[in-house]
């Protein structure tokens, strides 16, 4: 099974990469919340900003403009006006 | 008057038959039009999907020979076996064709890389699994990181991606090991940023570090070592 997240593009390769470990899900464990429902645009973009800054030690806002833009092509927000 | 009714019978046999065997084989034509309608969209979506791969494949060959920049479309297009406009019949522009590839390229790395990767390997194997995935395509990433400024903004929020990903993996097997006292506590940005400029600095002087051949293949061990004695509390090598 092998699918690319629509919320944040990440490969699911395992059956844990999905949310709530459904492989059912077009979304993964990360852009799921708590009760494995899926993020808003906005908690999106604030998740993988801190994640920017997290991993590569990047500048906040610097990692939400490349947030916003590695967002902006996925298959749930691309159509977003 | 048995002959004529046997007639009779056999006449309406044949004309029942008739109807039923014109509308069978209709009804069978239809269908056979309908799955040789089928089968040539088939056929032309696989030929395109073919012509794609193609390009993308012979794009990647002629970003790693030429550069990324220097590349011609027209040489792509001869590697790949079709004429100069069939490129922009499947890439409306140049920077499309580059990002797909780009982007193609990332997916097979992040791929391989969660696929092989499991939760409980420890950093060192984590980091040998990266530097095996990299040595499949050394010289395409070596062009990548060499001209990252000046490409596409898409292509770079690609690799910024990618790296995000490796970091993660890296910190994830780290922090057990962190945990446990064997290696350096770190924040997870150092741990990845540390250890990949370090390839990229190898990478990008390769002339200098490797003549011939993969240099990741062929040194990559030394990365490894050398990295994780910097990170170690103590010197993996005594292990």
């Amino acid at each position: 099974m092998s699918k690319i997240c629509i919320c944040c593009g990440m490969p699911m390769e395992k059956k844990e990469d999905f949310a709530l470990g459904d492989e059912s899900k077009d979304y993964c464990l990360y852009c799921a919340r708590e009760d494995g429902s899926m993020k808003s645009y906005e908690e999106c973009v604030a998740g993988m900003t801190g994640f920017l800054v997290q991993s590569q030690g990047f500048d906040e806002a610097a990692a939400r403009e490349m947030a916003i833009k590695n967002l902006a092509k996925l298959p749930a927000w691309k159509d977003r006006n | 008057m048995f002959n004529i009714l046997l007639l009779r019978i056999h006449k309406s046999t044949v004309e029942l038959d008739n109807v039923d065997v014109s509308a069978y084989y209709e009804s069978k034509l239809s269908e056979s039009e309908l799955s040789l309608k089928d089968m040539i969209a088939k056929s032309r979506k696989e030929k395109r999907e073919d012509t794609h791969r193609k390009l993308i494949d012979s794009a990647m060959k002629h970003f790693e020979l030429d550069g990324i920049s220097g590349a011609r479309t027209i040489d792509i297009a001869n590697t790949a076996g079709v004429s100069h406009g069939t490129v922009f019949l499947h890439f409306p522009t140049r920077d499309e064709l580059l990002v797909t590839v780009m982007h193609d390229f990332g997916m097979r790395v992040t791929r391989k890389m969660r696929a092989d990767i499991d939760a409980d390997m420890g950093i060192r194997t984590v980091l040998k699994t990266h530097l095996a995935t990299l040595s499949e395509y050394e010289d395409l990433y070596a062009r990548l990181i060499s001209e990252l400024n000046t490409l596409p903004e898409d292509v770079q929020v690609s690799v910024v991606s990618i790296h995000s990903a490796i970091s993660h993996s890296m910190y994830s097997a780290a922090k057990t090991e962190m945990e446990k006292g064997l290696i350096k506590r770190m924040p997870m940005s150092f741990l990845f940023t540390t250890w990949i400029g370090l390839i990229h600095h190898y990478l990008q002087n390769k002339r200098f570090y490797c003549v011939e051949g993969s240099l990741l293949k062929k040194r990559g061990y030394e990365l490894v070592d050398n990295y994780m004695n910097l990170i170690s509390e103590r010197n993996w090598k005594d292990e």
